[in-house]
């Protein structure tokens, strides 16, 4: 009997252990600032080496950060002012994070579960109101509530938005991104609160695209955009001439380097179609080559006298549409504010810094490059009522703006109108 | 003596030293030492391609390489580089180093001259395009720089000569920067006459044809809507053009209106009735097609007067060939002068309308598969147009017209009083419309009294895909001669219209409409039909 108690005994607590252990899903690899864990209802503070379990939520504070590594061997930086919770992370199923606000950089293995199906998600990242799918990939994504904005850095992810909240089915889950979009490295999409899809993919600004994948830790430090802090230049493109025809694609370097064997094989970043973006009621293609203010998920087209890249298929800004700082982030030009929860405000000479309190935020500017070849600083704002139509020339019908244009008179409002007043006046 | 050869030989010594020390390179090396250079650069990742490229010239020079041709590659290459990035200070810093190790691939001046141009060093950017369009580089832009640097530069005369020089290239090379060259002569143009004090005429002579010529080159490009700016606002700073009259009432822009239209349908029951003392029912459907076109162009007098002389035109011709049918194929013309007075009533404009209308009609009258003479007539009108309310433009009108019919009996006089408004919803327009109209024939047991009434509301676009209008008409008609028989008829008229614009000109509507009209004399003036048809008008 003892024995069977003991062996009932000793079982127990392997099961326990294993319970336990089970229960473990990532570990804290590198910490900065101040980071919290709650679990089960209790709020710790998270220290290097600690393990965090499955359910726990993770919240960091301003300029803190935490490197995650899964048992999977995957990678998950949260950046600051996160919070992130670990629905599922059991082993079992695809895992599943929920976003609720802030950033995270993650590298997702590409065994993970030993998924061997290239179009099943081996990961999800919800936001309030997209969810990701992730297939194997370094990415990014951020939410500050309203908006999700997400940024491919290698392999593959599909992306939509999420409306249902609770979902933590991975079938259901799958069923969403499935028709969302699928991004390529170097692109990005914003799931925005007033729109009912994802913006098409488009490929990011590169210098953005490349001081972000750079920037894994999330370093909060901002140096100027350009290696040595000087005042921006003047575009390269004079008054009257487009990007396009201004620019040199290359094909002399190219032809150069070809003479010494080397190609150009290794072309990583995807050619989006449409480089210079469209409009078409909810579905938005940004231009390529636009920056995106990462926080707040506003996109910022390239401005008219952006020149064409030839080499990367997208627009180069001017300084007069922004800069990029060394983490990544975006520097809006002098004239313009972006807050982290999307407010845009267009600043005046002699504003104050911050003009929240005495001006209003100005409509969100156009992710469509414009085509007028103007210097401009700040480019067309669009959104609802003031859309550009973007088919240059088209005539909204207007029977009475016909009959005041060509006839001063009612007479010719219609057809009909005409045949029944010469009817009645025996013409 | 001693010491001039220990020097002499250890100078020897050394280059012999050096020599040995510079080992070339061979091309398996050279391919490997750029590989992750190409690498980074195709990928985009320009920061990371310079740093590669940095540690290539740090490498080639510790090592003391002398390939020249090497080192000027990373240089040039870097420079490239930082355009990319914008970091014009570093990019011209190695374009004159990849000059200083003799390395000038054909693009190079035009690289060059981008980053001197954005750095505002704009005497050096110029000599770098002008080495560029020697080399035959992207000419046209490069000579377009040069024009463009001249002009900032305040070098009129040779800013004119480089611009110019781009209307002498194959319109292949030139296409893209012609129109922009155009503008920028108009500009200069203008900045030569500007401070003149006869400035108005030369910008009438000179600058607004140079820009129109510019606008010429390509009207739909995506700068022509600039050029027009341009051209708008110096005719209204020198008042080249009338844009407003006096009462604040905008002038038409352009000053002409021309519609074409083609429209095919079908008629359920054919009728003709204009001319004729009965209301003749085929009781027969038709496919119909009309061919029409209008035509009016505006002359402004001072700032108070218009005068537009206009043309009607259509043809009709039913396909069911019938007697009873294609007796009522038929050409209309009509040609009109309109006359506006502008002057304001409650301190808002209002203009005073006088027109007069001449048309002839010709039809197959006697179903010979002919058209001979129908009808003629001569209208007067005398209105006035109004803003009393906010909403929208009132217009009252005083009609009065005769006609001559192929009839004797059919010939007429008619007096009519209408009001028309336009009231502008949020969204939607609404338009309402109401007459008296007296008619009163040769034979006078066919003169009829007759009130119309109707609404037309105009949705607002939906989806951007169509104009969506719907109508209601109701026409009440006392016969005055024939009452007994006849009774108070009643037509009941609803209509709908989807109009869809395609392009800058064209549009497509598709119409429906039902007539049903109600008469004691069920056998002669009782009828209904429904006719759909789809119209296509291009608008000039």
């Amino acid at each position: 009997m003892k024995i069977l108690v003991s062996i009932a005994f000793i079982g127990l607590c392997f099961f326990d252990n294993a319970f336990a252990d089970a229960k473990k899903v990532a570990v804290v690899k590198l910490l900065r600032g101040e980071v919290n864990v709650l679990t089960l209802g209790k709020t710790a503070k998270l220290n290097a080496d600690e393990w965090v379990e499955d359910g726990a939520v993770i919240k960091t504070a301003e300029k803190s950060f935490v490197k995650l590594i899964f048992i999977d061997k995957s990678q998950m930086n949260v950046g600051p002012n996160s919070e992130m919770k670990i629905e599922k992370f059991d082993g079992k199923d695809s895992g599943v994070i929920d976003l609720v606000k802030g950033k995270i950089r993650s590298q997702v293995t590409k065994d993970y579960l030993q998924i061997q199906d290239k179009d099943k998600s081996k990961l999800f990242i919800k936001t309030p109101n997209a969810v990701m799918g992730i297939r194997g990939t370094d990415f990014m994504i951020s939410t500050n509530g309203k908006n999700t904005s997400a940024v491919l850095f290698e392999g593959e992810v599909v992306f939509n938005r999420l409306d249902a909240k609770g979902i933590t089915n991975s079938r259901n889950l799958e069923d969403i991104v499935d028709r969302g979009v699928r991004m390529f490295p170097g692109e990005f999409s914003v799931v925005e609160a007033n729109r009912n899809q994802p913006t098409v993919p488009s490929l990011l600004n590169v210098r953005q695209r490349e001081n972000l994948e750079k920037n894994e830790g999330f370093d909060t430090e901002r140096s100027p955009g350009n290696s040595k802090g000087e005042a921006p230049a003047k575009s390269v493109v004079p008054e009257g001439l487009s990007g396009e025809v201004t620019s040199n694609d290359t094909a002399v370097l190219k032809t150069e380097v070809a003479q010494l064997g080397v190609g150009s094989s290794e072309q990583r970043l995807t050619s989006s179609s449409d480089p210079n973006g469209y409009i078409a009621g909810d579905k938005i293609k940004p231009t390529n080559g636009s920056f995106l203010h990462i926080e707040s998920g506003v996109i910022i087209a390239p401005g008219a006298d952006s020149i064409w890249d030839e080499n990367t298929k997208t627009y180069l800004p001017s300084a007069n549409n922004g800069t990029v700082a060394s983490n990544g982030d975006f520097i809006p030009p002098k004239n313009m504010l972006i807050t982290d929860n999307g407010d845009v405000f267009e600043l005046k000479p002699g504003s104050p810094k911050d003009p929240r309190p005495e001006l209003k935020p100005i409509l969100p500017p156009s992710p469509v490059k414009p085509t007028l070849p103007t210097v401009g600083f700040l480019p067309p704002a669009t959104g609802s009522g003031s859309q550009p139509d973007f088919s240059p020339g088209f005539r909204p019908y207007s029977p009475v703006e016909e009959a005041l244009k060509t006839t001063n008179q009612l007479e010719n409002v219609g057809t009909t109108t005409n045949a029944t007043i010469r009817a009645r006046i025996g013409n | 003596m001693k010491l001039i050869v220990l020097l002499m030989a250890l100078c020897i010594g050394g280059s012999v030293y050096a020599q040995e020390t510079a080992v070339e390179i061979s091309d398996a090396s050279k391919g490997a030492l750029f590989k992750r250079a190409g690498e980074q650069f195709a990928a985009g990742s320009y920061n990371s391609t310079i740093t590669e490229l940095q540690s290539i010239e740090t490498e080639l020079l510790t090592k003391g390489h002398s390939d020249k041709a090497l080192l000027g590659l990373a240089a040039y290459w870097k420079g490239i580089t930082y355009n990319r990035l914008q970091e014009y200070p570093e990019a011209i810093a190695s374009f004159d180093r990849a000059l200083g190790y003799g390395y000038s691939p054909v693009d190079l001046n035009y690289e060059y001259g981008q980053a001197l141009f954005a750095s505002e060093r704009l005497g050096e950017a110029r000599l770098q395009f002008r080495e560029s369009i020697k080399r035959n580089f992207k000419r046209a832009v490069s000579l377009y720089y040069v024009g463009f640097i001249s002009k900032e530069m305040g070098e009129r005369k040779r800013a004119f000569t480089f611009l110019k020089a781009i209307r002498k290239l194959d319109p292949s090379e030139s296409q893209d920067v012609l129109q922009a060259a155009e503008m920028q002569i108009g500009d200069i143009y203008l900045d030569q006459v500007e401070k003149h004090p006869d400035a108005f005429r030369a910008v009438e002579t000179y600058v607004v044809p140079q820009y129109q010529k510019a606008l010429e080159t390509n009207p739909s490009s995506p700068l022509a809507p600039l050029i027009n700016d341009k051209i708008l606002s110096l005719q209204r700073k020198y008042d080249l053009i009338l844009f407003h009259l006096r009462n604040g009432r905008p002038t038409l822009n352009p000053p002409y209106f021309l519609r074409l239209a083609q429209e095919i349908g079908n008629d359920s029951n054919v009728t003709f009735a204009p001319t004729e003392t009965t209301v003749a029912k085929s009781k027969q459907s038709s496919l119909f097609s009309r061919t029409s076109a209008m035509g009016r162009y505006t002359i402004y007098y001072s700032d108070y007067l218009s005068i537009s002389p206009e043309l009607n035109f259509s043809y009709s011709r039913y396909f069911n060939r019938e007697p009873e049918i294609y007796r009522n194929d038929n050409y209309f013309l009509a040609p009109a002068l309109r006359s506006a007075y502008e002057h304001t009533l409650w301190s808002k404009p209002a203009s005073i309308l006088l027109d007069y209308d001449y048309s002839e009609v010709k039809r197959d009258v006697y179903a010979k598969e002919k058209l001979d003479f129908n009808s003629r007539s001569h209208g007067f009108m005398l209105g006035e147009r109004f803003n009393f309310w906010d909403k929208g433009e009132s217009v009252v009108r005083l009609r009065y017209r005769m006609v001559d019919s192929y009839l004797n009996s059919s010939d007429s006089t008619a007096i009519g009083l209408s009001f028309e408004q336009v009231w502008a919803l949020k969204v939607n327009t609404l338009l309402f419309y109401a007459s008296y109209d007296r008619v009163r024939m040769k034979e006078e047991i066919f003169d009829t009294d007759s009130l119309t009434v109707r609404g037309d509301l105009v949705l607002g676009r939906v989806k951007d895909w169509f104009t969506p209008s719907i109508g209601l008409a109701l026409t009440s008609t006392d016969p005055i001669n024939d009452r007994d028989a006849r009774g108070r008829e009643l037509l009941i008229n609803p209509n709908m219209r989807l109009a869809r614009t395609f392009g800058k000109n064209w549009r497509g509507n598709l119409k429906l409409e039902y007539q049903e009209n109600d008469s004691k004399d069920k056998a002669s003036f009782a009828y209904k039909k429904t006719v759909y048809s789809f119209e296509l008008e291009y608008l000039f």
